[in-house]
């Protein structure tokens, strides 16, 4: 059993999860949700961006455990959006991964990439701002094999497939 | 539902527009919030950069938020995160009967001397007066006042970093007998190096505090190349002599001596993985030794032993997913040949070097149909797609056990290609035209 975790930070801002579901189902073929038990005000969220009010409705503005909030797709273990700051535009992906299958959670790295996230490496403990992170950013580079490995999900051969196997 | 609940969900949503949009939403919803009985809470997201973007409306703002009778923590809270730093810290003053502690909190952002004064004459803690040297220029004088007192190393070591009575801080350090943590720091982050240095030795400095410097954390380089030269005159186990040869100090010497210990495996692993200036050389010396699978895989991926690692690899019973990644490591006879049965491919009838000619040439006129981020993508492919594409039995096992297969028996010498960047590819397929 082993947990996974990204980084990953949005020169932008955030992206709408309406993209994010468009461009994940651009890269496997399949749908993703995002499902939260923080409560969503109609009034506030009728078009808007999701992730920025899951922060606004948690106590502490800046740095906060949002728990039961995740990325789900159907036959695969749930990714769960574990931190969101806009103060420096981050937000991080957690996975259990257990014997289970990578394939969504890689998926989704892909995809936040894609959004307008770049992933980043930053040691615990200190404070990021938008000058510091750029020195722990790494660049999304599509072409190299382990992005090149996810494709749509139903255009993979079984042989493909199993190699989102994770062996601990 | 209370009518706070609403008010406070409505106030949620005039300030998302308030820090979200621009022009004039934005300024209608700032009239809409004015509205709202704005407390000091509400005020200060719209005065503070932090956590949220900066709005036009700060100055206003701010006069706002003076008639709403903040508190002290307010206001410091302020002087803390907002462009109106210096407004608030008048105000603060004006208003306020400041304790040491809040003075210190306001002394850490805006550095005011006068501030520091004000707390120098009130008799400050210790640790106040360490605030006053790191963030004032009142540096001596309150290291002045701090020697009156019995500092502790610590507080003598912040005397040395900071102020100008450095001197009469070593001396009383000295006195007080020093620990080597203490004095390593003095080396690396003060200008007392060379005195701290010579102490430093003359109290008998273990291999892992002399490490400390070699491994070199701070950054500063200060005394690594003497601390890696007097460990060299010691004994050292293998897990030194590795570490002196990771950080490339002496790595020739270290290695040969690491050589004479007989190393396994197991002790090189971390010296290849590293990519250090003695990765082939540990590599080789591994090979020697019947390596398992672990230690060849690493040699594979970090050393310029491929091929000899993937002759030794293909030995061993393999996975289907290992005999892939073997293949893009290392295009050699032996490796082809047992993938090639294990998928039945017939590679007799695969022409590589007509193949690639074939991709260069289509590629090179028409560029737009290469595409380096998708085996396929429409009518574009990246070269191991293009190769697939052109061969008819090489889809079938595409098909059956993926592109990376397929393509790698196609093109084995160009395996490299198959992850490059598009400058990359098109450059060596010129090279191949020419």
């Amino acid at each position: 059993m082993g947990i996974f975790m990204c980084q990953f930070y949005f020169r932008q801002g955030f992206p709408k999860v309406a993209d994010i579901q468009k461009t994940f189902h651009r890269i496997t073929g399949l749908k993703v949700k995002l499902y939260s038990n923080v409560y969503m005000d109609e009034l506030m969220t009728n078009g808007r961006d999701l992730m920025y009010h899951l922060l606004e409705k948690s106590e502490d503005k800046r740095w906060d455990s949002l728990n039961e909030t995740y990325f789900a797709c159907s036959g695969f273990n749930d990714v769960y959006l574990d931190y969101l700051n806009p103060a420096n535009k981050t937000l991080d992906l957690k996975y259990g991964a257990g014997k289970s299958n990578t394939y969504f959670y890689d998926a989704m790295m892909k995809t936040m990439q894609e959004v307008g996230g770049v992933s980043y490496r930053h040691p615990p403990f200190e404070e990021i701002t938008d000058d510091s992170i750029e020195q722990f950013l790494e660049p999304y580079q599509p072409h190299t094999p382990f992005w090149m490995r996810i494709r749509k999900w139903d255009e993979m051969s079984d042989f493909e497939k199993e190699r989102f196997l994770f062996n601990p | 539902m209370s009518k706070n609940n609403i008010t406070d969900r409505l106030k949620n949503f005039l300030f998302e527009i308030l820090l979200k949009e621009e022009g004039e939403i934005q300024a209608e919803a700032w009239t809409h919030l004015k509205m709202l009985d704005l407390d000091c809470d509400d005020l200060s997201r719209v005065i503070n950069e932090i956590p949220f973007v900066k709005t036009p409306y700060v100055d206003e703002g701010w006069e706002l938020f003076k008639t709403k009778n903040p508190t002290k923590q307010d206001v410091i809270d302020i002087v803390k995160c907002s462009t109106k730093r210096r407004e608030a810290e008048t105000f603060l003053l004006e208003h306020f009967e400041l304790e040491n502690e809040d003075l210190v909190e306001v002394i850490k952002v805006t550095e005011n001397d006068e501030l520091a004064w004000q707390l120098l004459r009130r008799n400050p803690a210790n640790e106040e007066l360490e605030a006053i040297m790191r963030y004032t220029n009142l540096k001596d004088e309150a290291a002045e006042e701090l020697l009156k007192r019995s500092p502790d190393n610590d507080e003598l070591y912040e005397i040395i970093e900071n102020s100008s009575l450095k001197l009469e801080a070593w001396e009383r350090l000295l006195q007080q007998g020093p620990t080597n943590e203490d004095l390593e720091r003095i080396v690396k982050f003060t200008d007392l190096e060379d005195l701290a240095w010579d102490y430093f030795l003359q109290q008998h400095p273990t291999n892992e505090e002399l490490m400390d410097f070699v491994n070199d954390y701070s950054e500063t380089g200060r005394k690594r190349k003497e601390a890696a030269q007097l460990l060299l005159e010691r004994e050292l186990g293998m897990e030194e002599l590795v570490n002196l040869i990771r950080e490339d100090q002496f790595a020739d010497e270290a290695w040969e001596r690491l050589k004479k210990k007989s190393p396994a495996c197991d002790d090189l692993f971390y010296l290849i993985w590293r990519r250090t200036v003695k990765t082939d050389e540990a590599a080789e010396w591994c090979l020697k030794l019947n390596p398992d699978k672990k230690t060849l895989w690493n040699i594979l991926e970090y050393s310029d032993k491929k091929d000899e690692a993937a002759l030794q690899l293909i030995q061993m019973p393999l996975e289907l997913y290992e005999l892939a990644d073997l293949v893009l490591k290392s295009g050699s006879e032996p490796v082809l040949n047992v993938l090639s049965e294990r998928v039945q491919f017939d590679r007799s009838k695969v022409n590589e070097a007509e193949l690639i000619r074939k991709i260069a040439e289509k590629i090179l006129n028409h560029p737009e149909l290469l595409n380096v981020n998708h085996w396929h993508a429409g009518d574009t492919h990246c070269l191991g797609g293009w190769a697939i594409t052109l061969h008819e039995q090489a889809q079938e096992t595409e098909k059956q056990f993926g592109s990376e297969i397929a393509a790698s028996l196609l093109l084995p010498h160009y395996t490299h290609l198959f992850f490059a960047d598009r400058e990359t590819v098109l450059s060596e397929l010129k090279e191949i035209m020419e």
